[in-house]
């Protein structure tokens, strides 16, 4: 260990069951910061959200830190003292009264265990429930769907957020995002059409986009299917809109025309019927095994999460369970509201929860064993596509924490094995038992179990387990042997027992919180939502023109208080703060659950509000019956983004593929305010006058290009900057005066008809410009131009006068108005990076390319004696993280750059380009691939 | 200096300023006997109360401003100066105006003026102080821009010549000259 001098493992999160491939940066055997495995299939190098924001978990002041007893300090020995007479008392009735809860498990090792557990216990069952993965509506898809999105050309999306969320979506975006990115104008795009309620990242980057309601979308899938003459079961009953019925026309004439290189993917809260018909429409038009292919499913012992804990809790009640184990997860705050699993769980006698907080779940067990976060772990994960990860531990657990593989080890019998040799015994089994099929990356054979184990460490996965189509995933497993591995082409009739009729509510979980299980951390919790720039609050959605049918005013101005909606169903009610959000559904309200929580820590305890109440196991995701009523309260939300609209100043450039084709001139003369720029210098594109003589660059001159093509509006790149640069949280309060601190932001427009809008989406750091209107006016020069063109900040030379943020056309500066930086807590000093300056009160701050990781580049560059920084060597936090690879960063002065070759395209423009301020970050315009046979008018 | 010394008519010669009858010690006598009357006006406690009250909310409010940080003002990114500036304008205003009065009494040989020079004098540098408040802590930093942002002794910079405190052009002047040396990046 090198001090100053950063190492790198490989490692595994794992999330809803599957594994997001890290990365982690180890600073003095402390992790500071994740990135994707670039060598693993999964990540390429890029992550999402959580696997950005995971980090702050681990230093948590609020994790759960010792075995509780009914609230009372225990032992580990203590725990397995009392373990013993409970499973002895299994033993001698073959386990009968024995349930295992767990969230998702695709872990090799874990089901491994489970399932000797099982043989031990031949009566036992085994129940999964996850709120947010894994739980289905009308029946769950015999089949996982794994994507090629790279070689389609026409993506035809039925509510599937594939690029925004779920195990996947990192490789996802990075494949749909290869056919964004225009290097001429005649570069083929691909076309997306998204039909869905929520207006959702992948939404947000369709080509054309139908607002449907949920229980619509069954219908219009057989209408498309019907259209391409594929087999759609069962008609849906139910008529679809004169306007929908075209759409399903164009869409499945432009599928027609793109056999075999065309995909139709059926999103998740979408019942089996419908990915059934999307299975038809993928094997009629010949996608199979081209652009989609599908396997078994991989999370082991597939169960639908809903029906699985509602059978649990019929037992529970019955009082057919005596022990209880729940290995990870929340379900008292999470589960369904129809099962009442809190009063169920009352009725076992032996209630053991294994959880990273003392939550509400554990507050009702009798024990409560800490669980080990995953950066201290030893264990296992298969990613989207099967391919298993390893999870290495990156420092000693910080706290008294257990994985569950170490509790089912101690009760099966081998209390006291080391974490790592569990998981590491398992795959010296799997290596001498089926013959050494696993092979390097190359494909060579591995000349002992030892060099097979160290080369998996090293990459963070095992070549070769990636499941191929149509094969079960791990022979090993009993489960899956005594699963049907269909793939049925027809539809099996699924009767849909939701209401047809009436005002629909859709439930979703908070896309940064997901189900309360982030409930406790800042950093998400202060991330501006995707599309409505939220923070710390959940919402519920409604259109804007039933927001008018209601009464609520359509446009807000200002962070201010949003009025209540009471939203009844089922006999229960809820009240919701409103946010009228253009795209949605027609008579449909979403609401996000996750929040409300009531023993999360100090930073979840009581934000937002509680929508479980409403969820049923019946309908976990869409019902109708909804009745939606206004209140006279209000309630103060906290947004990030004061106006989505443009207002004819184009801050995003956006013409079509046809526009674009014909004049690739037409994106500079996209609002253009006051004189038209002089002339053309090459690199950036205007020359403006200036009082300021040319500055020269003899060495590098750094820029940074973003294709708003490309990116999708995740807002990794926010998280990413978040934990790279110590950026501190400011909590409701302040975000709501508009104080937070993020350098880089995602600012989403509108443009259009609100209700069926077009969405665009711009990430903003600091520009760096050549003529900075920041410098000139700083006067204790604490901000000023380096000699490689960049836009420094002088932290301890910085008085707070908050001039340059005055005279900053873009807004990209941060003030620290208060003390936000926390100096008190100890477990949070450790998160932090050393390379970059902790500010304090009374400074400002911003974006700096960077800058410690450039000097990083340049000082190996001197030692290595090379004579200059090869393109790509330095990766900004928001370009690393960006899994569609919109940010790039490099040498203006190296013509053979990516950036110098983005800063050439006819698309590059610069934003406010007519203030002369010369900004050193360009942009490259949206250019959307539309299709005259559908209603163009509505796209903007 | 008497008038006696000058032709008559000549407009040096000091207009007389006493009464005919006063001698310097009477005058004295009737200016300093003011404090020694034992009737002190209630006013005079109404007024000092007051003025003791608003002084206290001055000291209490910056001490709290300098604990807590300018965020206590309700500033925000885009809107960077909001109290600090305009109460740092306003009292420039009342300054100008001030001074801008003596400048004209004395151009136009206003000599009465003389009478309450002390008196203008130390309300223009309350003024000043009072506005000299303001750039000082609407900083975020207040303990270091004392250090960053005050003029001090530089071998390749202006001489500090700290200003007097009824001039106001010079302050403001070795300001400008002391941000110019910095735009230039000739130092630091």
């Amino acid at each position: 260990v090198v001090p100053g001098r950063p190492l790198f493992y490989a490692t595994a999160m794992p999330q809803g069951g599957f594994g997001y491939p890290l990365l982690a940066e180890n600073h003095m055997g402390r992790p500071t910061k994740l990135e994707g495995n670039p060598d693993h299939p999964a990540s390429l190098g890029a992550t999402e959200l959580f696997g950005q924001a995971s980090v702050l978990g681990l230093y948590d002041p609020d994790r759960s830190r010792t075995i509780l007893n009914r609230g009372e300090v225990r032992t580990w020995a203590a725990f397995q003292a009392a373990l013993t007479p409970i499973l002895n008392a299994q033993k001698a009735i073959g386990g009968s009264t024995l349930r295992i809860l767990t969230e998702p498990v695709t872990s090799p090792t874990l089901t491994a265990q489970i399932h000797t557990l099982l043989e031990s216990y031949p009566d036992t069952r085994w129940h999964q429930w996850d709120a947010v993965y894994g739980t289905t509506q009308d029946g769950a898809p015999t089949t996982q769907a794994i994507y090629k999105l790279e070689h389609a050309d026409v993506v035809v999306s039925l509510d599937a957020d594939f690029l925004g969320f779920g195990a996947g979506s990192v490789r996802y975006t990075k494949d749909f995002s290869s056919r964004r990115r225009m290097h001429t104008p005649e570069h083929e795009l691909n076309r997306m059409y998204v039909v869905e309620p929520v207006p959702t990242v992948t939404g947000s980057n369709a080509d054309h986009r139908l607002a449907l309601k949920s229980r619509d979308v069954h219908a219009f899938a057989a209408a498309v299917a019907s259209g391409i003459g594929a087999n759609a079961g069962a008609a849906p009953s139910g008529a679809l809109s004169a306007e929908a019925q075209k759409w399903a026309q164009a869409i499945a004439t432009d599928l027609s025309a793109h056999k075999g290189k065309s995909v139709v993917i059926a999103g998740d809260r979408q019942p089996a019927a419908v990915h059934a018909i999307a299975r038809a429409m993928n094997d009629a038009l010949g996608n199979t095994n081209t652009t989609v292919s599908y396997t078994a499913p991989i999370a082991q012992s597939p169960a639908d999460g809903a029906a699985s804990l509602a059978q649990l809790v019929a037992e529970m009640n019955a009082g057919k369970v005596d022990a209880l184990f729940i290995l990870g997860g929340n379900p008292v705050f999470t589960a369904p509201a129809d099962l009442n699993f809190a009063d169920a769980l009352g009725k076992v006698a032996n209630r053991i929860h294994l959880g990273l907080y003392d939550d509400e779940t554990a507050e009702l067990c009798h024990w409560h064993i800490p669980e080990a976060h995953y950066l201290e772990s030893w264990g296992d994960v298969r990613s989207f596509d099967g391919t298993v990860s390893l999870i290495q531990p990156l420092i000693a657990p910080l706290y008294d924490g257990r994985t569950a593989i170490e509790v089912l080890s101690t009760m099966n019998g081998k209390a006291g094995l080391a974490p790592m040799d569990i998981v590491k015994e398992h795959w010296a089994a799997q290596f001498g038992a089926t013959g050494s099929p696993l092979r390097r990356r190359d494909g060579s054979a591995f000349t002992n179990a030892e060099s097979f184990w160290k080369n998996a460490l090293h990459d963070g996965f095992i070549a070769g387990t990636a499941v191929t189509s149509d094969a079960p995933t791990k022979p090993a497993s009993p489960a899956k042997s005594a699963e049907a591995k269909t793939t049925p082409t027809a539809v099996t009739s699924q009767p849909i027992p939701t209401a047809k009729s009436g005002t629909e509510i859709v439930f979703r979980p908070d896309p940064n919180i997901l189900d309360g299980r982030f409930a406790n951390h800042a950093w998400l919790q202060e991330l501006p939502k995707p599309l409505s720039k939220v923070t710390w609050d959940n919402v519920a959605y409604i259109s804007p023109a039933h927001a008018e049918k209601l009464g609520i005013p359509v446009f807000r101005s200002g962070n201010g208080n949003q009025p209540v909606l009471e939203i009844a169903y089922q006999g229960k009610s809820v009240r919701m703060p409103v946010w009228v959000m253009p795209g949605t559904a027609d008579d449909t309200v979403i609401v996000h659950f996750g929040y409300g929580r009531k023993r999360a820590g100090k930073v979840g305890n009581g934000v937002g509000v509680n929508a479980f109440p409403l969820r049923t196991s019946r309908a976990p995701w869409f019902d109708g019956g909804a009745t939606v009523t206004v209140t006279s309260e209000t309630y103060l939300i906290a947004s990030t983004q004061n106006h989505f609209l443009m207002e004819g100043r184009n801050p995003v450039r956006v013409a079509t593929a046809e526009e674009y084709k014909k004049d690739p001139t037409s994106i500079e003369r996209i609002g253009q305010h006051g004189e038209p720029a002089a002339k053309a210098d090459g690199a950036g594109k205007h020359e403006t006058l200036s009082l300021y003589p040319p500055r020269e660059y003899k060495g590098a001159k750094w820029g940074m290009s973003i294709d708003l093509n490309a990116c999708t509006g995740c807002g990794v790149c926010v998280a990413a900057c978040v934990a790279e640069n110590n950026i501190a949280v400011v909590g409701k309060s302040q975000v709501s005066r508009s104080r937070e601190m993020h350098w880089i932001r995602v600012d989403t427009y509108f443009d259009g008809d609100p209700t069926a809008p077009a969405t665009y989406h711009q990430p903003l750091p600091c520009q760096q410009c050549e003529n900075a209107p920041c410098e000139v006016v700083c006067p204790v020069a604490a901000t000023v131009h380096s000699d490689e063109g960049l836009n420094d900040m002088v932290y301890n030379r910085c008085v707070g006068t908050r001039y340059c943020s005055n005279n900053c056309p873009y807004k990209v500066r941060r003030f620290n108005f208060m003390l936000y930086t926390d100096f008190t807590t100890p477990e949070l000093f450790a998160q932090r990076n050393p390379d970059v300056t902790v500010r304090s009160r009374g400074v400002m701050e911003k974006c700096t390319y960077c800058v410690q990781r450039i000097s990083h580049a340049r000082i190996d560059a001197k030692t290595d004696g090379s004579a200059g920084i090869a393109d790509g060597t330095i990766q900004t936090a928001c370009e690393q993280a960006c899994p569609a690879d919109a940010i790039v960063f490099g040498d203006l002065n190296q013509a053979e750059s990516r950036v110098s070759k983005a800063a050439h395209q006819e698309r590059n423009y610069s934003l406010l380009d007519e203030l002369g301020t010369r900004p050193r970050t360009t942009y490259l315009a949206v250019v959307r691939n539309r299709n005259a046979a559908v209603k163009p008018a509505a796209q903007g | 200096v008497d008038a006696s010394q000058f032709p008559k008519g000549d407009f040096r010669a000091p207009i007389p300023v006493i009464a005919p009858g006063h001698s310097l010690g009477s005058v004295t006598d009737q200016l300093t006997g003011l404090v020694l009357t034992k009737k002190t006006p209630l006013v005079w406690f109404g007024i000092t109360g007051t003025f003791f009250v608003l002084l206290t909310g001055l000291i209490v409010s910056l001490c709290y401003l300098l604990l807590k940080g300018i965020g206590i003002w309700g500033n925000n990114v885009p809107v960077g100066w909001a109290f600090d500036i305009i109460n740092f304008v306003w009292w420039i205003g009342i300054g100008h105006a001030g001074t801008l009065i003596s400048r004209f009494c004395c151009s136009s040989s206003q000599d009465w003026r003389t009478l309450d020079q002390p008196l203008r004098g130390s309300d223009d540098a309350v003024r000043v102080a009072v506005r000299a408040i303001f750039p000082l802590v609407h900083t975020g930093r207040p303990w270091l821009a004392r250090y960053w942002l005050f003029p001090y002794p530089e071998h390749d910079g202006p001489v500090a010549e700290l200003p007097q405190p009824a001039d106001l052009g010079r302050l403001r002047r070795l300001h400008l000259r002391v941000r110019c040396r910095r735009c230039s990046g000739s130092s630091v």
